[in-house]
Order: C-alpha cells, then structure tokens, then sequence
C-alpha cells in the first residue's frame, strides 16, 4: 500500500474506532432504527395515501413510502447528527492540540483531511445501513401480525434504489459540509447553525413553497436544489395523488435531471472538502511561520525585558481588596463574556440575518383561501411566526446553551473559575442568561423582518410593538427559560455536550410527537407555542386563564430545574468512595427555594389540570357524555322527535363569567302520521339542573344523563303541539380546553367554535350546551379511537321522505329576547324589533320575519358598514375588506336572488368574532365570520374576501332555503353548491378570468388533496375521511359549472329556480339525484346530460390531457397549420376544447384557433387547426371549463 | 495555619493518590517537592476545593475547607497546573473576567487593577492582545496574575515556574516572597531549586506519601561530608555504582560527573567533598524510598 493512502487509512482507522464509540452514533444509530421500526408500523405515511380510517391500506413496503422515508425523516436526523459525527472530530484534534504533532510527521494534510472525512462519513452511513436495515428487518422478518394489510412482497429494489438516490447524497453533502465546517471554522457553534436554518427552510420554503405562477424550469431547479431530493418526490408524485393501487405497486421513476442533480450534489460535498483541504494546508503554512511568530515575538521584546530587571513587583502597594464574588457582578461578568464570545461568531450574524429573511419570506408567501394574499396586523403576525421562531430559537439554543455550559471545560479555564469566590448559582445563571439574550436577539431579528412587510403592506395598518412583547416576550421568553434550565439540569448531570445535545433533541422529538398527537394538554405543555390563536379582537385565546397559570408554572418550573442544575453543578469533583455524610449536610433554609417553587407548580398545575379534566374535551366530561351515550343510545337513536315549530327564547348573556340564563319555550309539533306518546330532548354538560314545563305547567322530566324524556300527558295527535318550556342557567365554554385553540380543540384545525366572552359572543341554536336539541345526540359520546364508519346508505337512499340531515329538522320562527353587557352590539337572526338599557345591561329583542331552520346569536364590540339590505359588524381595527365584503353581500343578495329564489328575509348581515376559531358560517340572515377570514384577505385580490363571502351567503339559498337530506351526497349540494355559486357570482362581477382562477385554484385543490384510492362519487359521499373535504366543495362546484355549461346556463338556471321551489317547503329535503332528476326535465339534451352527470356525480373520474405532439408548420402566406396529438392519460369522457394561442400582445382580434376533442381514458386524438397567425401556444380547456389534473402539463409551447 | 490531617483521595480504578497525607502548614512559604504523579496535583486540586478526597480533614485558620469549599475560595489564590483562558479575549479582558468572579477591586478600579497586575507580571505590553496568541509562558503569567489578586489567606501555587524564562521565574519569586510574609503560601514542585530559593520548610511526597518534612538547611546539612563529586568513565561508573551510593551523574565531554553520597567518606580516588545541595537530599529521599519498596517487596 503507498505510504500516503496508508497513512490516510491510518487516520480514518483511528477515527473509526472513536466514531464508533461515541455516544452521537449510537444515539443516531438507536433513532434510525427506531424510525425503521415506526416506518414499519406505518407510522410515518406519505400523507395523500393515508387510509387510517378505513378503505386498502398503503402498504409501507412500497417504493413510493421508502423513498418517501429516505428523503423526509431522517433527512432532520442525517442533519443533527451527522453534523457532531463528522464535523467535531477536526474540532476535537483542535481541542486537543494534536497537530502540532501529528503534522510534524509526513502525514500530509490531505491525507490528513481525507483519512478523517472518510471515518466520518463512514460513521454516519452506518446510520443510514442501520435505517434500510432496519426497515427490512421489520417489515419483513418481524412485521406487525396485527396489521398485515400493510405489507407487500419484498423487493431489494424498492429499498437500494432511494437508498442512494435519497439517502446517499443526503449523507454525503451534510457529512461534507458539516467537515468543511468543522475544519476551517474549529468551532462547534457554527457546526450547528446550519442543520437548525436548513431544517426550518427545507420545512417553510422547499418543501411547501409551490407557487402557481412559477415556471416550469424554476420548479425543476427548486426540485434539483433540495438536498434531501424530497420536494421532486413530492412534486413529481404526491402532489396529485396517484391513488393507493398506484403506489403500493408500481415502481417509483426517476427523472434524468433529478438523478443528475443527486450526482451533483455528491460531487460537490467532495468537491468542498477538497476546498477544505486546500484552505486547511495554507492555514497550517501560515500559522507556522507568517502570521503568529511575530505577534508573539513582541512581548519578549528587549524593551519588555529591560523592565523586567529594574521593576519592583510590589503587589502590596495595589492596595487590593476582595470582598469575594457578589452574585450580580459574577452573573454580569459572565453574561457580558458569553455575549462578548457571541456577538464576534458570524455563526451569530449569518443565524439572526435568517431569522429575518423567513419571516420577511415566511409573511410574503403566506395565502389565505383560494391562494390569496393576505393582509397581517401585528398580532396575526406574531402569534403566526411563533412556532418557527420557537423552533428555531430552541433548536439554536441547544447548541449554544451546550456550548457555553461546557465552555470552561473546553478551555481548560475550569479551575480558574471554579476555584474563584463567584457563586455556583450566579456562573450558571449568568450562562443561562447568556441563553436568554441569544434567544431575545432572535426575537429582535424576527420583529424586525415582520415589521418590513408590516408595514410594507398597502392598507397601511400600524406597527404595534404590544403583541410581539405579549406573544414573544410573556410567552416564548418562559419556553426559553424552560428549556436552558432543561440543557443545563441534562449538562450538570452528565456532564457531557453530546449526551445533553442527544437528550435535547430526543425531548424535541418527544416534544413535537406529543403535539402532533393531541395529548399534549395545558398544564404538560412546556414549549406552548402550538397551543396560542390569536385575535386583534382579544388577544391570545380563549383560554387565557390557562395561560397565564401555565406561564407562571413552567417559570417555576424553570427556577426548580435551574435550582437542581445548581445543586449537580460539577463545580467540585465528588468522590463516589467517599463515605457517606462527608458533604457538609444541607439546612433547612436551603429547601425554601425548591419547596416553595414544587408549590407554585402544584398550585398552578392542578387547576388547569381540573379545567381541562372539566372541558369539551376533557375526561370528566368525556366520561359524563360516554354515560350519555351509553344510557340513551338504544332507546332514543332511531326514536320519532317532535319538530320545533316556534321559539321563544329570553337569553342573558354574562360574558365576564362565561355563563349565561336561559327562559324559554318551544311551540313541538308531532310531525309524524302517528301519535307521538314521548320524545326526548338533549341538554348541555354544562347546564344547572333545569326547570321544565309543559303548556306551560311545571313537571319533573325523567333526567337520563343530559337527555329528558318528555311524556306528555296523552299522546300527541300528528299535528297536534304543546309548548315545552325550560329555565337554567350555564356556562360556554365549559371548562377549558385541552391544549388551547390552536392545538388539537375542539374542531380540529378550527378552534373552539362557541363561546361567551368578555372579547364577543357566538352561540347557535344547533348547540345544546345552549338550548334543548330534539331527540338523541348520536355523535354525543363517541370514543374518537372506536369512532364507528359512518353509516352505509343504500342507493335508493333519496326516494321516499327524506328527513333533513343533521338538526336542522323543520323550519321555524323565533323571538329571541337577548340582555347583555351594553357595551357589546347584539345580533340574531331575524330582525331587530326592539332595544332597550337599564342598568348597564342591553336587551335587544330578534324576530324571524320568515321562517328559519337555526338561530345564532352572536355580539361583539362592533364598527357597523350598512350597504343595500346588507350589513357588516366588524371589528373597527379591521376595516381594510369592509366594502369588498359590503360588495359581496349586496351581488350575492341581488344575484341569487335573481338566478336561484327571490331571498325570503328582508336582511343579510355579516358579524366578525374573534379569531380563535377559523370557519365562516352563513346561518340565515345573520352571517358568522372569524376575524382570520375574509377580514385578513388583501382587498385587492380579486378573490380574497370576496369570494369567501359569495360561498357564505350562498347559503342562504343551498343550506338553508333548502335543507338538503340526510345521507350521502346532501352535503354536497350545500358545499358544493355555494361554492359552484361563488363561481358564478365571480363570473358575473369580476369577470371571466376571475372565475377562471378561481375554478383554477379549487381545481389544483382538488388534485392535490383527493385520495383517489378512498373517494366515492359525489352521490355517495359523506364528510368523514380528511380528502371529502375537497371532493365536496371543489368537485362539487366543478360537477354543477360543467352540468351548466353543457345544458346552458338559462335552462340550467331555470332548472335551479324550480329546485328551489320545490325543495324549500320539505318535509322531504333534497339529494342530488333529486336535483338531477329536476335539471334533466330542463336539458336541451337529457341523454348527454345523463352521461355527463353519470360520470361527474356518480364516478370517480377526472380527465388528465397530455401534448403528444405539438407541432407547428408554416402554410405560407402568413398561415399556419398545428398538429396537436393530446392523450387523456386520466380517465372520464368529455367533449374539452383545444386551442392553439398566438402571441397576445400584438394581435386584434384575438389570435386563438380552437377545436373540440372528446377522449375517454386512455385515449388519444388527433386535431389540426390552421390559423392566419403564427401560433405560440397549444393549451386544452383554455376556458377552463372541464376539471382536470395537472392542469399545468396540459399546455405547450409549440415547436417548429 | 493550613491543616491536613490523613488526607487519603483514591480514584476509581482504584488509584490511590493520596494515602494519608497529613501536613501543618504555618504562615509563609511552604514546598512541595515530589516526582511527577507522586501526587502533589491532586493535594492542590483538593485544597483548592475542586476534588473531593475520599476522606481526611483540611482546616484553614480552624474552618473546615473540604467540608464548605465556599468559604474557602473567597481567601483562596490558585494557580493550577494545568489551566487554560479564554481564547477570545485579551489578557486584560480575561484577568479582569476573573477579578469580577473573586470579587477583587482596587481604589482606582478593577480595570486598571487588570492592568497594573498584568504589569506586575510583566504583560503590561501585551494586555490588549489576544490571549490565543500568548505564548506559554505569557498564559503561564496571567495564572499568576490572577493568583496573587486580592488579599488571599492561602496561595495554592501548582508548578509554577513551568513554561517561565529565568528573569521572570525571578520576578515571581519576589513578589511570592514578599506576599508570603502574612499568608500561607503552598508551592508545589518538582524543581528543586525553586523549593531551596523560595521555602523556608518543604515536604517530599512520593506515590501519595508523605516521604519527609523538614526545612532546606536541615536536609543539607544531613549530608554534611557525606557528598563527593568525581569524574569517571562510563565503564568505571558502573564498577562505581556497584560500591557507593551515586546520587546523581551527568555524561559531559564523553566522561560522567558523578556525586556520591559516602557518609563513612570512603570513595573512590579523584571524587573530592563538595556542598550538599537540596537536590541531593531530595534524590537520596528518593533512592531509599526504592530501596525500602524493594525490601517491601522482596
């Protein structure tokens, strides 16, 4: 072997030993493994294929789900570890002054360079073994016999092949970087910088960052820039989901460019590290000869020695005096060190000038609904960043509190400072207030890169400083505190960097996985910043109570880890064989501290534990409604109701306590053709115990566990009424939630949907934590785990009587007598008939001029905008989108009016409530709308708020007007109907290429989130799985646009009208077969109808057009001629236009030609269209007309 | 008065370092003489508070240091072995650091108190400097420097001299001296001289016992007319260790200088009585310790 490769061998073999040893790869080793085992247990699922409710399972062998492993999960691993694994041991040699003997020898430093980098990096691809390993072991050789559906044949292939497409590379580039850096730098702190920036901008900007408009050869480079090779994965092959058979089965394919780019990215981490070598060699030339020596020569230089000899050291004559460390000064000296340290580390600059680019990129990017650009005052914007700056402020924090903890040992200061007179509390607290300041100058850099597109924005909203000090500095400075007193508690025990640094993430990890889900609740949750929502409307909420008992607990918390901390300082070195009782035993004043903070936690921690136990989603409460559940199901599921007919309600709201008093009575007719002997009513978990009477004669009701039973006297005659009348008092919301809105509420991703607050009111008639509902609560008391599939209808589910689904049974009218505090505005629905004041308290009275199918009541500290029977109560911070949601209000109430139903009330308002939830409901006439929608759109987006407010009050008509019908298919009709309104309303006043857009955008929704291994056609499906959601509201709108476009639109809307007409009177409710069966009657051409709406509402398909050929020729004189080949490589038959589009700018009239084709799935057509211009562009459906997938590959430029 | 009473540190292992140290240190300077691992750090690790031994007792003025090592640092001025500084900062900058952690200060301030420390030292020139860039010795100074701040009751001082050309090695000499006037002062060493320049009383210590306590003058004059140096070949060098007790010899000019320690004066010819020196009662202290292990063992 030739004496330079045996000695680079030498080194390597050395490293290798270590490598191996160190706890960093057993703990990276341990992960791997550990994430192969919940890889196997399909723990870790690509997200478009998840089947955890039901249907075929994804299979976790596929090579779709592997390379999906490879290239996300232990990419953050790959980037924590592999970065000490390989970047520390240059930094240890360093440390440890081995160089100046080892390049003494002829090791050169190349060989030097490589023989350490190859150890490295083999180290960390025996993480990467351990992981494929890993996952073959436990998918094949030890799978989970309780879940075989999740394991298909095994395939070498499907492992190897994105093992070093993903994993390889991954390795190699980190490996490189991290040595590069750990060689040239010599400091651990920049070592860490880098995974923390490259985790957060991988998550914020490559991996989620897809913008319509961007193009095409961008997008490649985007895909081609990722080091982890995921955002192609995902772009490529997740974006439109391919369907479970696809992916369990077929082979992943790779594309050239992306292949290439891995190469490039292996290329070019060696290529650094030969940078590295290079750039190491002269530093070593220099600090040999050129740079040090002369320096150093200096101090001995005669001069200094001259006095030497005639200088009398008289240290007496300095008169000093040591009053032995105080506690401030130490802890001051200390802080101003590290920051000293600090500020002169470029890692420090590079890090803060990060923070302020995302949040500066983070802000600019972010889209509301239907990808609109949003406005941000400071308050969103703070409560937004705030889990990214808590990331990354902690992540950064781990290394640093590390770094600074163990800077003395490093040094080799240690007995210096540890044998001085400072105080062991004011050295540690002065480090973790070193900690403090990185993570406040973070806070700073994050304000300042929020505070340029704040104030950039063009509705000119003020920057307040209120909020960042609330969110940043009462919130996350505790998490702060939190977690340095946690690193330091870890490094005092073990003393050991990378042992804390393993702990750190694995309780990041703990931390995150506990959050992700749900059971992380108020009183365990340390790092809160997954749990805040927040309202210009009234602050963080709606729990604020809990916050501030969490704050204050895991402050004492943070004193008790810091006092622990103290107490395991290794300030001495303890001898374990000294006998016991040497140390000088602890008083009893020594305990104030730490008792005195244990009782701070328990004091502070029980009550949000009972608030929470107390809750909506909380044990007590759970179990009160499983009693619910479980007394009542059998006797009362399936039991007749009596149908509400009339309501009058008084209603006192406190909001100060959350509680609220309810007087009223209802008008219950026996709607059935049999009498009706008894019938059930449903209350709240948070009632007192209620007041009944009946015709007004005050009876006990048999009490089953939040439902009565009411026996009247005799049978009620069909059609016959009594009045059922109530009194109790309340509380909304009970208790508190479980881990704030923000978290794992109520409505997942919504927040807590109704409450009484000092900040507003909403309430609805649906609730019966407010008023009695009919009959039995079937969704009351379900365990989410043991959550029953939804019930299978038959086919032939519309025909006969089909009762309206959900609560909203039978229409009615109401008088809603409401008194609450003066200061805030009441509304309810129906119309205001009076308002009076006494004592401070307002009572308004609400009367239904038409009858209703649900009530609210909502209040709020109110600015009023009036338009043409339309008003908006808004928040008077936020006025930026009242005249667009004015104007959406007025064109909605006109126009569907005109197209649909003359509208039955005389008004339609449109109230804001505080942004803790994020939903918009349109009950009828009275509109709820969370601050964080619509109220945030910016005005200028021709969509924004517009369009939001179109869907809402659409339905007025598809909701409520009418009711659709229980079972499959009816919801599509409200939700899809709104929304195919909203198109329409689009269309008419802000144009075709608006409309266009949007069908765009809902479209691309579409593509992107359906599960088409799950999806039911739109007659048959229900909300249950997550993808429903756009399967209802976007295929839906989409279904009824292309059922217009082939009837026409008069004799579609007319065919509307009469639905309307008919639906609206009940007691059957609408389906959309009923629907169809109406349109047909209006059909020009009934039987091209049906096959349309065949496929559209009762399949699956969606067509997918591809350019086989797009050429162009020259026909002479000026003309043209394109052959256009197009593919529908989808599926569905449907007559599409093809066009070919000349250039825009320079032609009148429009230089477009355009054909129609109609292909079925699998089918390719031929077209050849001849123009008198020359043509630029080919493009299908260049109206947007026909729901397709990948819309964007559907158009080409064509070639000559 | 500094106390150790059977002051017994095993590592795990186990290592003994220490078995059964047991000093009485008055006022002044006091030497600690002993090869390398013979224990001597380790002694001056716990009683700068910083190593817990296994066992025994140290008092300082009547306070038990080992048992509230706090009360001890605020009088305590250290200098270890082996330490290093911040390489960051200046030399002033770090000495300062360490001035605010014992809670030293000066009428004209504790920066220029840094400075005039650093001058005292002679880094005067170089307190702007980073101390990265320090030579050994220059670090080696700014130990010292901090050491002597203040007004401590107990100067631990662990090798000092290393790493010190000969003018400054005699500038700390005099400023140790002059300090050691009203404090006790523990000078750990395994150079000889500094022990005989500086301590009026000094122990040996060797594999963690206490060998001897004695003053320089006393172990000289044991050897009174009992040393004689010589010149001899190589080969006659070893005939010669074979009859007499060689303290020590040096090969020079291709023939050895032998000293001989002969207490009956019976040496061989051409070896002439000379002045016992310290270093000679320290290596015969050191020969015997071997002679008895020996016995021990045979």
């Amino acid at each position: 072997m030739p004496g330079g490769v045996g000695r680079a061998l030498a080194v390597a073999r050395r490293d290798l030993a270590e490598g191996f040893r160190r706890p960093a790869f057993v703990i990276f080793a341990v992960l791997m493994v550990w994430n192969a085992f919940l890889a196997s247990r399909a723990a870790w699922l690509i997200s478009s294929v998840d089947t955890s409710v039901g249907g075929d399972k994804a299979w976790v062998t596929s090579e779709f789900q592997i390379a999906f492993i490879y290239a996300l999960i232990p990419f953050f691993l790959q980037a924590f570890f592999i970065m000490p694994i390989v970047g520390l041991p240059p930094i240890r040699d360093a440390e440890r002054r081995v160089g100046a003997i080892l390049h003494a020898t002829p090791l050169t430093p190349r060989q030097y360079v490589w023989g350490k980098f190859t150890a490295g990096l083999t180290v960390a691809l025996a993480g990467v073994v351990a992981l494929v390993l890993g996952m073959v072991l436990f998918a094949h050789f030890v799978p989970d016999l309780s879940d075989p559906e999740i394991y298909g044949p095994f395939s070498l292939g499907s492992y190897l092949a994105p093992a070093l497409v993903f994993l390889v590379p991954s390795a190699v580039v980190i490996a490189s970087m991290s040595f590069a850096l750990g060689l040239l730098a010599g400091r651990p702190m920049l070592l860490f910088v880098p995974p923390v920036l490259l985790f957060v901008f991988l998550q914020k900007v490559t991996w989620s960052w897809f913008p319509a408009e961007m193009g095409e050869t961008a997008l490649h480079w985007l895909q081609w820039l990722d080091p982890s090779g995921f955002r192609w994965l995902k772009q490529e092959w997740f974006l439109v989901d391919r369907g479970l058979g696809f992916y369990n089965t077929q082979p992943l394919g790779y594309t050239n460019g992306f292949l290439w780019s891995r190469v490039g990215w292996v290329v070019a981490g060696l290529a650094l590290v030969e940078g590295a070598t290079r750039r190491f060699a002269l530093t070593l030339r220099r600090s040999d000869g050129r740079r040090r020596r002369p320096r150093a020569a200096r101090a001995e230089s005669p001069r200094a020695g001259a006095r030497v000899a005639s200088a009398v050291p008289d240290v007496r004559s300095l008169a000093m005096r040591s009053s032995g460390g105080s506690w401030w000064s130490t802890a001051r000296a200390v802080v101003r060190l590290e920051l000293r340290d600090l500020v002169r580390q470029p890692a420090l600059w590079i890090f803060l000038a990060f923070v302020g680019w995302l949040m500066v990129i983070d802000l600019s990017n972010y889209r509301g609904a239907f990808s609109t650009r949003m406005l941000f005052t400071s308050g969103l914007s703070a409560a937004n960043e705030l889990p990214t700056l808590g990331i990354l402020v902690t992540l950064l924090l781990l290394f640093f509190t590390v770094e600074i903890l163990g800077r003395e040992e490093k040094t080799g200061a240690a007995p210096l400072v540890l044998a001085s007179a400072a105080p062991t509390s004011a050295l540690l607290v002065g480090k973790l207030a070193a900690g403090l300041a990185l993570a406040l100058a973070a806070m700073i850099a994050a304000f300042v890169g929020l505070a340029l597109p704040i104030v950039g924005q063009k509705m000119s909203i003020p920057l307040e400083l209120g909020p960042f000090v609330r969110l940043w500095g009462g919130v996350l400075t505790v998490t702060v505190l939190v977690w340095i007193s946690f690193l330091a508690l870890v490094w005092a025990w073990t003393r050991s960097r990378l042992a804390t640094m393993a702990v750190g993430l694995v309780a990041l990890f703990a931390t995150a996985w506990s959050s992700f889900l749900g059971h992380t609740t108020w009183p365990f949750n340390w790092a809160i910043v997954d749990a805040l929502t927040w309202s210009d409307m009234g602050g963080v909420g709606p729990d604020p109570g809990m916050l501030v008992l969490n704050r204050i607990e895991w402050l004492a918390v943070a004193g008790l880890l810091v006092w622990a901390a103290i107490r395991l300082y290794p300030r001495r070195v303890v001898d374990r064989l000294a006998a016991a009782g040497s140390s000088r035993p602890r008083g009893w004043r020594s305990w104030l501290l730490p008792v005195a903070l244990a009782t701070v936690v328990v004091v502070t921690a029980v009550p949000q534990v009972t608030a929470v136990a107390a809750g909506p989603e909380g044990g007590s409460t759970e179990r009160r409604a499983g009693r619910y559940r479980q007394r009542n199901l059998l006797t009362w599921l399936d039991a007749p109701v009596a149908h509400i007919d009339r309501i009058d309600l008084d209603l006192e709201l406190f909001p100060e306590s959350s509680t609220f008093a309810v007087d009223g009575e209802y008008r219950l007719v026996n709607p059935h053709a049999e009498p009706l002997s008894r019938f059930a009513v449903s209350g709240g978990m948070y009632w007192s115990e209620p007041v009944w009477t009946v015709d007004g004669v005050e009876r006990e009701l048999e009490p089953r566990a939040g439902l009565w039973v009411v026996e009247p006297e005799r049978p009620l005659l069909p059609g016959e009424a009594l009045a059922l009348g109530f009194r109790y008092t309340g509380r909304l919301p009970g208790g508190a939630t479980r881990n704030g809105a923000g978290g794992a509420g109520i409505l997942p991703g919504r927040g807590i949907e109704e409450f009484i607050l000092p900040e507003g009111v909403v309430v609805t008639g649906r609730n019966p934590e407010l008023v009695p509902v009919m009959g039995f609560l079937p969704g009351r008391g379900i365990d989410p785990d043991q959550a029953p599939e939804p019930r299978d209808w038959p086919a032939d589910h519309h025909l006969g009587v089909t009762p309206a689904a959900g609560l909203d049974r039978s229409p009615f009218t109401a008088r809603l007598r409401i008194t609450a505090p003066e200061e805030l505005t009441v509304n309810a629905t129906g119309v205001k008939v009076a308002e009076t004041e006494v004592e401070g308290r307002r009572t308004v009275v609400w009367e239904t001029d038409a009858p209703v199918r649900a009530f609210n009541v909502v209040a709020g500290r109110w600015a009023e905008a009036k338009g043409d029977g339309v008003a908006v109560y808004h928040h008077p911070g936020h006025p930026w989108n009242v005249p667009v949601l004015v104007e959406a209000l007025e064109a909605s109430r006109r126009l569907y009016g005109e197209w649909f139903h003359p509208y039955p009330w005389r008004e339609l308002r449109l109230n804001e409530f505080p942004g803790w939830s994020f939903y918009a409901r349109g009950n009828p006439t009275n509109i709820l709308f969370s601050e964080a929608l619509g109220f945030f759109s910016d005005p200028g987006d021709p969509l924004g708020s517009f369009v939001i407010t179109a869907h809402e009050a659409a339905h007025q008509w598809w909701g409520h007007l009418v009711s659709m019908g229980e079972g499959p298919g009816g919801i599509v009709l409200a939700e899809g109907g709104a929304h195919f309104s909203a198109m329409l309303l689009l269309q008419a006043t802000r144009g075709e290429a608006i409309r266009q857009r949007f069908a765009g955008d809902i479209e691309r929704r579409y593509g992107e989130r359906r599960q088409p291994g799950t999806e039911r056609p739109l007659t048959r499906t229900i909300a249950w799985r997550p993808a429903d959601d756009t399967v209802i509201y976007d295929r839906g709108a989409w279904a009824l646009w292309m059922t217009m476009r082939l009837m026409g639109r008069e004799a579609f809307l007319s065919g509307i009208q009469e639905f309307m007409a008919t639906w609206s009177q009940g007691p059957d409710h609408a389906q959309i077969p009923d629907l169809l069966e109406i349109l047909r009657r209006h059909a020009p051409e009934p039987r091209v109808l049906d096959e349309l709406t065949g496929q559209w509402f009762g399949e699956t398909v969606v067509p997918e057009y591809r350019f086989e050929e797009a050429v162009k020729q020259s026909a002479g004189e000026g003309r043209w001629r394109v052959d256009l080949v197009v593919v529908n490589v989808g599926t569905g038959r449907q007559p599409v236009a093809v066009a070919v589009v000349g250039d825009k700018t320079s032609g009148d009239p429009p230089r477009e030609a355009r054909g129609t084709l109609v292909l079925g799935a699998g089918e390719s057509g031929r077209l050849t269209l001849e123009t008198a211009f020359e043509p630029e562009v080919a493009v299908v459906d260049p109206d947007v007309d026909v729901l397709q997938l990948e819309r964007r590959a559907a158009r080409v430029r064509l070639s000559g | 008065m500094l106390k150790i009473h059977d002051l017994v540190k095993v590592y795990p292992g186990p290592v003994p370092a220490l078995q059964g140290v047991s000093l009485d240190i008055p006022e002044g300077i006091f030497g600690l003489l002993g090869p390398n691992g013979a224990g001597k750090s380790t002694l001056m690790k716990i009683l700068a508070g910083l190593l817990e031994p296994t066992s025994g007792r140290v008092t300082l003025d009547g306070v038990d240091v080992l048992a509230s090592p706090e009360k001890l640092w605020p009088r305590l001025g250290y200098l270890p072995q082996d330490f290093g500084l911040y390489p960051h900062l200046s030399g002033e900058a770090m000495l300062h650091f360490l001035l605010e952690l014992k809670g030293v200060d000066a009428p004209g301030g504790r920066r220029a108190l840094a400075r005039e420390l650093l001058a005292r030292v002679n880094l005067g020139s170089a307190a702007r400097r980073k101390v990265k860039e320090y030579s050994g010795g220059m670090r080696q100074r700014v130990g010292i420097a901090q050491a002597i701040a203040g007004d401590p009751r107990l100067i631990v001082i662990d090798e000092p001299t290393a790493g010190l050309d000969p003018e400054e090695r005699l500038r700390f000499y005099r400023i140790l001296a002059d300090l050691a006037q009203d404090r006790v002062v523990l000078l750990s060493t395994h150079i000889v001289e500094d022990v005989a320049r500086l301590c009026p009383r000094f122990a040996i210590i060797r594999q963690g016992r206490l060998l001897t306590e004695t003053t320089p003058a006393r172990a000289r004059g044991e050897l009174d007319g009992a040393v004689f140096e010589g010149r001899v070949s190589p080969a006659e060098l070893q005939e010669v260790g074979r009859r007499q007790r060689v303290i020590q010899s040096i090969l020079v000019a291709g023939s050895h200088r032998a000293r001989l320690y002969a207490p009956d004066g019976d040496v061989p010819r051409g070896f002439e009585p000379v002045d016992p020196t310290l270093e000679d009662a320290y290596l015969l202290q050191m020969r015997d310790d071997d002679a008895a292990r020996a016995a021990e063992v045979a």
